[in-house]
């Protein structure tokens, strides 16, 4: 758990807030979306890169996903 | 939606994070779509890592690795998905296929676990002394009921087992495990449990599971 989180922290600002308020919070898109303030299509897209970027913050740590 | 508004959604999908609506949705383009079927994989794998665990706050490190990070990153974009093994692909394809597919959905406003996605139809129950909290997954199979289970706020040392009873009141252990002292999904200990287990008793004559726990008695019912 130490590893995902030191990963997450290695996350853009808003790739990490993205995770935070969904994912994080269990909260769904939509209901993140309103948290925000954004479209709900920029949160899907958000979380798509921000796992992207977090599987290679991974694999860094040598976590395999 | 556009087709890049539809690859894009697999990570929301992956993670259950989509209304019903819209999970449905993708499924339809999902079925069909090589490269989500790729992506969905990799992410299903880091959904069960991110089960159970809070916000993250923090700020992000100095920036030569900050620098690193986003140069990795921007190769991986470049390279694209990494490909997944045929027999995988093809069990995720079995899944979508063979019906019961609740991937995605929404439980109460709260996400589906991500290790039970894909296992069939969705129960949960809770119980309000003991906090302990469990949703099951259940699927008719040829041979029986598959079976998946995730359970938080469980505090140990303990040994469990997950019981089936069927509509005439017989019981059958589907799995068993211990609980180690610090609990699962309890502070300081993030992580849910989830096992996976089958009966013999069909679907259609599965009437509850229970958690049972040797020497402590019924922790859970489950109506299925």
């Amino acid at each position: 758990m130490v590893v995902i989180a030191e990963a997450i922290r290695t996350l853009s600002a808003s790739h990490r807030e993205v995770l935070n308020e969904t994912v994080l919070s269990k909260r769904t898109v939509n209901e993140a979306a309103e948290v925000l303030g954004l479209p709900v299509e920029t949160i899907k897209s958000r979380v798509y890169y921000a796992l992207r970027a977090l599987r290679v913050a991974l694999e860094e740590r040598g976590v395999a996903t | 939606m556009t087709a890049d508004a539809e690859h894009t959604d697999v990570g929301a999908y992956a993670l259950g994070l989509l209304q019903p609506d819209d999970a449905r949705a993708f499924e339809g383009h999902l079925a069909g779509c090589r490269r989500c079927s790729d992506d969905l994989t990799g992410f299903a794998a880091m959904a069960d890592l991110l089960t159970g665990l809070g916000p993250v706050k923090g700020d992000p490190p100095p920036d030569p690795e900050a620098g690193a990070v986003a140069l990795l990153r921007h190769r991986a974009r470049a390279r694209g998905p990494v490909r997944r093994t045929r027999l995988l692909f093809a069990a995720a394809a079995v899944v979508l296929f063979t019906g019961g597919v609740l991937a995605g959905a929404i439980r109460g406003g709260e996400p589906i676990p991500a290790d039970l996605r894909g296992w069939g139809e969705i129960r949960s129950a809770s119980d309000a002394k003991s906090g302990l909290e469990a949703v099951a997954a259940v699927q008719g199979k040829g041979w029986g009921t598959h079976v998946a289970l995730d359970l938080g706020n469980l505090e140990g040392p303990l040994t469990c087992h997950l019981i089936a009873v069927s509509t005439k009141g017989e019981e059958s252990v589907v799995t068993g495990w211990a609980v180690p002292a610090q609990g699962y999904g309890a502070i300081d200990s993030p992580d849910h449990l989830q096992v996976h287990g089958g009966i013999a008793i069909p679907r259609g004559d599965l009437k509850r599971l229970i958690v049972r726990a040797d020497g402590a008695g019924d922790l859970l019912s489950i109506p299925v």
